[in-house]
């Protein structure tokens, strides 16, 4: 079954050990070899016969002769060499320790070359390998010989310095002798570490230690800034031209700190610094502040902090202006100007850092609410707008202002209380039909949808709805008229009459007034029509916000006065009257003499004036009881239909206070639910937590004062929706 | 003149542009066509002729050899590389190796194809040449065999040269 081959293995043709003679003879001629590489004579050497005796050694075990002898050559070779170098003075020392090292380079790439099978073969760890033993014997006997290290580096450095302060410099010369500590690195560049860049860095922190700070007292912050960067960007190619790049990250440190992170808060501090970059809206200047202290630790703090405390200071004089606190228009137009100025400041500077944005926008509201001006005054902004300021204004401009409006309401810690104002003077607008526009108005009120939710602005729609039923109702009143029976009787008159939901419209303070019987009758017949069509509902009538048309016969001429209900009455009254002093107008209208007062004044000393004062006293004098009043006989007027002011265009302090009061009714009902709510889901609560749970769920709308909760907390108790814990009086339960 | 029978000679070469490589190159073996170096090899000194560009991407000793900063990177290519260490039936088998990826090993040529293979630095056929000597190892020649391992420090023909010693 066996068919094995038979292997008859030839003799080996080589002897079987090789003499000790042999071996000699072959290290001689390899030894001849490396000699005549190291003389730049390779081209005149077989390789095939160098390979071929290396490898005969190795392979008989001779690799000793071949290693040691190596060992020997190089360094008796690298000695000689360092005598050469020495010698050289000056720039010469460069240059010919350059061409030495570049020779020797190639030098033990050859000899490898002819090694190779040792290398591969013979050596073992910790020796090294046959290129490294030449790096290792050059560094040993040239590099860090005390006649060439210190001489080498002082000199490198002489030369960077150099090129520091602007001169030319043989960047190839340099790249290939810092290299060389490179090279003869054995692990992790040590050599290069510690014998160069370590004194390099050193160097570098040293020139731009003093550079930096003699420049920056010598000139403006926007020119130390460009010289920075032009430093930095030199130093990035210097990283790239002849040094190893694992310096790179340490050399711009060490730039960095000296350049930017000592000078840091200089810069801002300086006459010429970041103060003042951002008052004049430098733009380029900040940016580049910006980019530059980005790359330092918490460099972008200070910078952040130094916006965000002018933006708050801006904020502050704008706010407190006493000008602007009596003009809510030019109070918002400027913080709609700043919001704009600013904005620009953080895209094109700040690059729209989030962090910068968030400082601005806590300053922004830091200021905004320092006094409670802010909410009627961003309201009366809009109402203004909204009867008329966006006439001239195109969709996009509408736009834009709106999403400013509602970026400064963000901004407003007691929404609620703008939200009173707004509604009040919404419905002033609709009320007196002066509003602009209804797209506007709901595009305006869509947005604070959007911000607030629904329950926001679920009133505001509320008015829009009863204006469009009030039209309805007021069609159906007209057909009305016309079929009934006692129309008859009665002279036409023009009335239109609007119905408001209670709850969706603010609350007017309630007001009397006799009116006229014709006037009564047919408020009469609508309260009837309405009541009939509406059974359940019931109807107030709130006079002291109507309007009407009176005609003034005058001997030449006759006029048309449009007025407020109220100037009507009193005006109807001097059919019957010749003279009249304000307590005989108050007592024939039953108006309050508040109301008289401020009724009065438009008719008597505005453009127009269609009652005199008798006898005349000077305009500015308070009005009293007594002041009597007559018809203005003699009033020119080219005007067919004269209009006069209900009241002055802004409320008066009683009807601001009233709208406070409504607001704070408002809270209180807010912190209620919210403590119940609260309460519901908890069970039982400490008293700090209620309060600190109750702030946070409310601070959408506004921020409840704690002292207001407490009595919240004490009413609650009162009706029976919450009690003490009787062993700890801290606590809360909920009743159910 | 010699320039014209070079072009007469290219243009009777037969090329298929669906040849194999390896085919393509087997051809080149030993010829003097487009050769670029040439060696005297073994004792008989014969004359073989090769291209450098194959050799220099078989083996790295070749690649320095051949475009290195040695002599023979320099010298005219009709002057032959000597090299008396290996004989010439190796030398070609070794070309048909670097030339088509393949070589034929017989129990002639095995033993100086390994010691080639070691020289040239070619790894992967050194282990072929282990393997190939493995499987004729016997009682007869497992001593010479053995030498034969250690010295080019075959690891696997080592082992399986010692444990057909031992037994």
């Amino acid at each position: 079954m066996s068919r094995k081959m038979i292997l008859r293995v030839p003799k080996f043709q080589e002897p079987k050990r090789m003499e000790k003679s042999e071996a000699q003879r072959l290290w001689l001629l390899l030894k001849d070899a490396i000699v005549e590489v190291q003389h730049m004579n390779a081209s005149t050497l077989s390789f095939e016969e160098l390979y071929r005796s290396s490898y005969s050694l190795v392979i008989a075990k001779r690799g000793d002769i071949l290693y040691t002898g190596l060992e020997e050559v190089n360094n008796h070779h690298t000695k000689n060499l360092l005598d050469k170098i020495a010698q050289a003075v000056d720039e010469r020392f460069l240059i010919e320790l350059n061409s030495q090292w570049q020779q020797y380079k190639l030098q033990q790439i050859m000899i490898h070359d002819i090694l190779m099978y040792l290398d591969r073969m013979y050596v073992k760890e910790p020796q090294l390998k046959v290129f490294d033993l030449g790096m290792f014997k050059w560094k040993q006997n040239v590099l860090i010989h005390s006649q060439i290290n210190d001489r080498l580096v002082r000199m490198l450095l002489g030369l960077i310095h150099m090129e520091r302060n602007g001169e030319v410099i043989d960047g190839a010369l340099m790249k290939s002798l810092i290299q060389m500590y490179v090279d003869v690195s054995l692990k992790e560049k040590e050599t290069y570490k510690q014998e160069f860049e370590e004194r390099f860095l050193l160097a570098t922190s040293h020139f731009y230690k003093s550079e930096s700070n003699l420049f920056i007292t010598n000139n403006s912050c926007g020119a130390y800034l460009k010289k920075v960067e032009i430093r930095l960007i030199e130093e990035e190619a210097r990283i790239k031209q002849y040094l190893d790049e694992s310096t790179g990250p340490k050399l711009i440190k060490a730039c960095e700190d000296e350049l930017i992170a000592n000078h840091m808060q200089t810069m801002i501090e300086m006459e010429t610094g970041c103060r003042t970059m951002i008052q004049n809206d430098r733009f380029n200047e900040l940016k580049l502040m910006y980019r530059l202290f980005q790359r330092v630790e918490n460099g972008l703090v200070h910078l952040k902090n130094e916006f965000a405390g002018y933006v708050r200071n801006e904020g502050h004089k704008i706010v407190n202006q006493p000008e602007n606190l009596k003009d809510p228009n030019a109070l918002i137009t400027s913080l709609i100007e700043i919001r704009n100025r600013f904005e620009k400041t953080l895209s094109q500077s700040f690059a729209n850092n989030r962090d910068f944005i968030n400082s601005v926008n806590t300053a922004f509201e830091s200021f905004l609410n320092e006094n409670d001006k802010l909410s009627e005054s961003l309201a009366l902004f809009i109402d203004k707008k909204l009867r008329g300021g966006f006439k001239d204004s195109n969709d996009q401009e509408i736009d834009v202002i709106m999403n400013k409006v509602i970026l400064l309401f963000r901004f407003l810690s007691d929404k609620d209380v703008f939200k009173k104002f707004y509604e009040h003077y919404l419905a002033k607008r609709l009320l007196s039909g002066r509003s602009f526009s209804e797209d506007l108005e709901r595009t305006m009120i869509s947005k604070f949808k959007q911000e607030c939710g629904n329950q926001f602005t679920s009133k505001m729609e509320g008015m829009f709805t009863d204006m469009r039923l009030s039209k309805d109702a007021l069609d159906g009143f007209k057909n009305y008229l016309q079929t009934s029976v006692e129309m008859g009787k009665l002279p036409k008159i023009d009335m239109s009459v609007r119905v408001l939901t209670q709850g969706f419209w603010p609350t007017f303070p309630p007001h009397s007034c006799t009116l006229p019987p014709l006037l009564s009758q047919y408020c009469d017949l609508f309260t009837k029509y309405y009541c009939h069509a509406h059974t359940g509902r019931r109807i107030i009538w709130q006079t002291n916000i109507g309007t009407a048309e009176v005609t003034f016969r005058l001997p030449k001429k006759t006029h048309v006065l449009a007025l407020s209900t109220y100037q009507m009455l009193i005006m109807l009254l001097f059919n019957d009257a010749e003279k009249l002093s304000l307590k005989q107008m108050a007592a024939g209208t039953s108006i309050s003499f508040m109301d008289i007062q401020r009724s009065v004044k438009p008719l008597y000393s505005g453009k127009y004036k269609v009652l005199k004062r008798t006898p005349a006293v000077e305009k500015s004098k308070e009005l009293s009881e007594n002041d009597i009043f007559e018809l203005n006989l003699n009033l020119k007027c080219k005007l067919h239909r004269i209009k006069f002011a209900a009241t002055s265009q802004t409320d008066s302090e009683p009807e601001r206070q009233h709208t406070r009061q409504r607001v704070d009714e408002d809270r209180k009902i807010e912190i209620d639910a919210a403590i119940v709510r609260i309460m519901k889901s908890r069970k039982a609560l400490i008293h700090n937590d209620l309060i600190v749970e109750c702030t946070k769920q409310l601070s959408s709308r506004f921020v409840p004062q704690t002292s207001m909760i407490k009595k919240r907390i004490e009413n609650l108790i009162e009706r029976e929706y919450l009690e003490r814990f009787p062993d700890d009086r801290r606590r809360y339960r909920y009743l159910a | 003149m010699i320039s014209a029978v070079h072009s007469l000679e290219i243009s009777n070469l037969q090329i298929y542009k669906e040849e194999k490589l390896e085919d393509k190159f087997k051809k080149y073996i030993n010829n003097p066509l487009f050769s670029d170096v040439c060696f005297k090899v073994g004792k008989t000194e014969q004359l073989i002729y090769a291209h450098k560009f194959v050799l220099a991407t078989t083996s790295e000793v070749w690649a320095v050899q051949l475009f290195g900063s040695f002599q023979e990177a320099k010298q005219d290519s009709k002057q032959p590389i000597l090299v008396p260490d290996i004989e010439a039936d190796v030398f070609l088998s070794l070309l048909t190796y670097a030339y088509t990826s393949h070589i034929e090993l017989t129990q002639e040529n095995a033993v100086g194809v390994l010691y080639a293979s070691n020289k040239y630095n070619l790894p992967s056929l050194r282990k072929y040449c282990g393997e190939y000597l493995s499987a004729l190892l016997n009682a007869e020649n497992c001593c010479d065999l053995l030498q034969h391992a250690l010295t080019v420090k075959e690891e696997s023909l080592i082992k399986q040269s010692i444990s057909c010693i031992q037994n």
